[in-house]
């Protein structure tokens, strides 16, 4: 009687042991990868340009 | 007889429940050596240490000449339009002819893509019939930028307000991380008079 209780304590004890073991090997090779963040940066610059009005020539004759 | 089959019985329950207690005695035997592999990455322990660093990565793009002044001219008198550009060409046009470029340099510690945008139009920065605005780039220093898909270094692209991909990696290292952005215009004859500027927008995006 008391191997019968010793074998289903023992039994028991493995069934659970193997179920983490399991447990921890799926976990393991199902780790979901580390993402980086993706970094990002903006800087701006500036362009200028003058445009100034055409030169008339003045003729002298009011035209 | 039956005192003889009951024995019988017990020594098989005996020999069944010795076979169930050695299988559970070896399945935990496997199973905390599995367990503790899994936790530590040994089974068999080293003397040995380790030394850590962990270098972040940074996305940093810097305008080190961030202001292009092509200057000041006029369209020729009957001349349609003037072309002027940032390498000092003028073309229809009287004045301007100022050189140089924006450039940027990659300071952060991390390879890049680079996109450009602008604020305006070419309608919106320069006005009058069919302005063209565009721009181009290329490396200050050589190997600075793989231009992306579609582009190359040194052609005139038309400016768009939204980002165009120009540097499929843009490098970080020393001595071949910086270029160099040019301007062209086409400034028709009824443009808007006055000083005109425009941002331009670079973005940078870890690669």
């Amino acid at each position: 009687m008391v191997k019968k209780n010793v074998a289903i304590a023992l039994a028991i004890i493995a069934l659970v042991l193997v179920s983490v073991a399991i447990y921890t090997y799926i976990s393991s090779e199902h780790k979901a990868p580390v993402q980086e963040p993706i970094l990002t940066d903006n800087q701006k610059g500036q362009v200028g340009v003058t445009i100034q009005p055409p030169e008339v020539e003045d003729r002298g004759d009011g035209s | 007889m039956a005192a003889k089959r009951k024995n019988s019985r017990k020594d098989s329950s005996n020999s069944l429940y010795d076979i169930i207690i050695y299988v559970s005695l070896i399945l935990i035997v496997f199973s905390l050596f599995f367990i503790g592999f899994s936790m530590t990455g040994k089974v068999v322990d080293t003397d040995s240490a380790i030394v850590n660093v962990t270098i972040s990565g940074t996305t940093a793009i810097n305008f080190t000449t961030n202001f292009l002044n092509l200057g000041a001219g006029t369209v020729n008198v009957g001349s349609a339009a003037a072309t002027i550009d940032s390498d000092g060409n003028v073309v229809g046009g009287t004045g301007w002819g100022n050189t140089g470029n924006l450039t940027l340099e990659n300071i952060g510690n991390t390879n890049v893509s680079l996109d450009i945008s602008f604020g305006k139009s070419a309608a919106e920065y320069i006005g009058g019939t069919s302005p063209e605005y565009h721009f181009k780039f290329n490396n200050k220093e050589a190997g600075s930028c793989t231009p992306a898909d579609g582009k190359s270094l040194d052609s005139w692209i038309a400016t768009t307000k939204t980002n165009t991909t120009i540097c499929s990696s843009f490098s970080f290292e020393d001595n071949k991380d910086e270029i160099n952005i040019g301007i062209k215009l086409v400034i028709p004859s009824d443009s808007i008079a006055g000083t005109r500027s425009d941002v331009v927008t670079a973005t940078a995006t870890t690669v």
